[in-house]
């Protein structure tokens, strides 16, 4: 049983503990919730609601709190990466115009609490179908995807889906094949200025593994390595390069320096988990939708678990 | 489906026409495409099912190789293309038109999403033409927003 939270909400939005309150039950997240300011500095968990509340609230909440906080936010993605997670040491960041934010909330609230809780099956219904792979090559990547995506039902998404999926898939094996691995001993890049014309095979203990899941709101992603090595400040920072300056794609030798950026920008969820120094799983959700037009206003959650080494 | 790359080149009177299939991702090599020096150079997208951060990087060097006095069309552009014209820097080469390009439309009744091939010229002052339903024939909505999926008009030479 995971341990009690304490949640405080601060929101100006009716009806919103009265909803947490209730999802967090459906959930079965153990959680005692407040509401108001006043019990911030106590609460394990900081719900920031900002679609109702003054910026200067917002900002003083976060300066204060922002480790422990989650942004429920309708400010486009660009505000939330410059606004927030650049000036802030906040983990999580929670699209306001989600079709299912509550049950995000619930699973982040829970995992905030038990940051053990890996794979997609977190953040999916009970119901869903998961299918993964183990990628040990470089070469394997394309043909692993296309496999995997013969098993995704795409027919309550628009029809571009496919391609986004195909995509953000793309760039989270390359990064996990090419960016993860690091020589056990010296911790240095093994592969990450390696052409990436250069198909690679990879040791046993550098396989990566990918897995798709659906359930009846999502399609999900997920990708994770053996190494544990990406940190907040990592992502934070390449999301801000990306986010500030359209001429993001480098010239450098390996990779081309934006794939976790346009992984982030195709998602609805973007979530990290990272087991210090021994795994890193990055997943990508998108909603199940007809409408692009949802898709693509619809606010980007972020979230950074992370767990010490053996935690577990 | 593969996703495997394929480019078919043609030549005519100084104008080249290049057509696109599968994934343009790092593999993509460019070079191999022999061509002489032309005025034109007409590149269709349509069977371009995806595109990576690398596939990026060598389009821009593939573009950037190309002549600068040379017209860069761009035709059937899919809306992930569209996309990155609109996010990268340097995806659009100065000199690029876009002739042509996929448009989600979606029709209310028929709770339907339609990718219509419409023409920058048929979008006047950033608003999507209108079209209608090829079922019902009622008038079906523009499903992106017009800001963000029409930016790179801007840019169109
Ligand atoms: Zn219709």
């Amino acid at each position: 049983m995971a341990p009690l939270n304490k949640i405080t909400i601060v929101s100006r939005t009716p009806g919103v503990r009265e909803d947490m309150v209730a999802c967090l039950e459906e959930a079965q997240v153990s959680a005692v919730v407040y509401e108001g300011e006043a019990f911030a500095a106590s609460a394990d968990i900081v719900l920031i609601d900002q679609r109702a509340l003054p910026a200067t609230q917002v900002e003083s909440l976060l300066a204060q709190h922002a480790a422990r906080c989650i942004l429920l936010t309708d400010h486009d993605d660009g505000e939330n990466i410059t606004k927030a997670l650049a000036r802030f040491p906040l983990s999580h960041i929670i699209g306001g115009n989600g079709r299912s934010w509550l049950r995000e909330f619930a699973v982040t609230a829970q995992k905030m609490a038990s940051p053990t809780l890996w794979g997609l099956a977190a953040h999916l219904s009970p119901a869903a179908v998961i299918e993964s792979r183990t990628v040990g090559s470089a070469a394997a990547i394309n043909a692993t995807i296309d496999e995997l995506l013969g098993h995704v039902d795409l027919k309550a998404s628009f029809g571009a889906a496919e391609d986004f999926l195909r995509q953000t898939a793309n760039e989270l094996l390359t990064n996990a094949v090419y960016n993860a691995p690091v020589d056990r001993t010296s911790q240095q890049p093994k592969y990450e200025q390696t052409d990436r014309k250069q198909k690679i095979i990879l040791l046993p203990s550098e396989t990566v593994e990918i897995a798709f899941g659906t359930d009846e709101d999502n399609i999900g992603i997920a990708v994770s390595d053996q190494f544990g090595r990406l940190t907040r400040e990592m992502i934070v920072r390449h999301l801000l390069k990306c986010v500030t300056n359209t001429n993001f794609i480098e010239e450098k030798r390996g990779g081309a320096g934006a794939g976790l950026y346009l992984a982030f920008y195709t998602a609805n969820q973007f979530v990290v988990n990272v087991e210090v120094g021994k795994r890193t799983e990055i997943l990508c959700l998108l909603e199940k939708t007809k409408r692009y037009r949802h898709y693509r206003t619809r606010v980007t959650s972020f979230n950074y678990f992370t767990q010490a080494k053996g935690a577990a | 489906m593969s996703s495997k790359f394929h480019v078919t080149a043609t030549e005519k009177s100084g104008e080249a026409q290049l057509e696109f299939a599968g994934v343009i991702d790092e593999d993509v090599d460019f070079t191999q495409i022999k061509l002489p020096e032309c005025k034109v150079y007409t590149f269709n997208f349509a069977g371009v099912k995806g595109i990576n951060s690398c596939g990026i990087r060598e389009w821009v060097h593939f573009s950037e190789s190309l002549p600068a006095a040379a017209k860069l069309v761009y035709q059937n552009c899919t809306q992930i293309i569209i996309e990155q014209i609109n996010m990268v820097a340097g995806f659009f080469r100065a000199g690029s038109e876009v002739q042509n390009f996929y448009a989600p439309y979606f029709c209310e009744s028929c709770d339907r999403e339609q990718k219509v091939l419409i023409t920058a010229a048929a979008v006047q002052g950033l608003a999507a033409p209108s079209v209608n339903c090829p079922e019902c024939k009622a008038e079906m909505e523009f499903d992106a927003i017009e800001e963000q999926y029409f930016r790179f008009l801007k840019a169109n030479a």
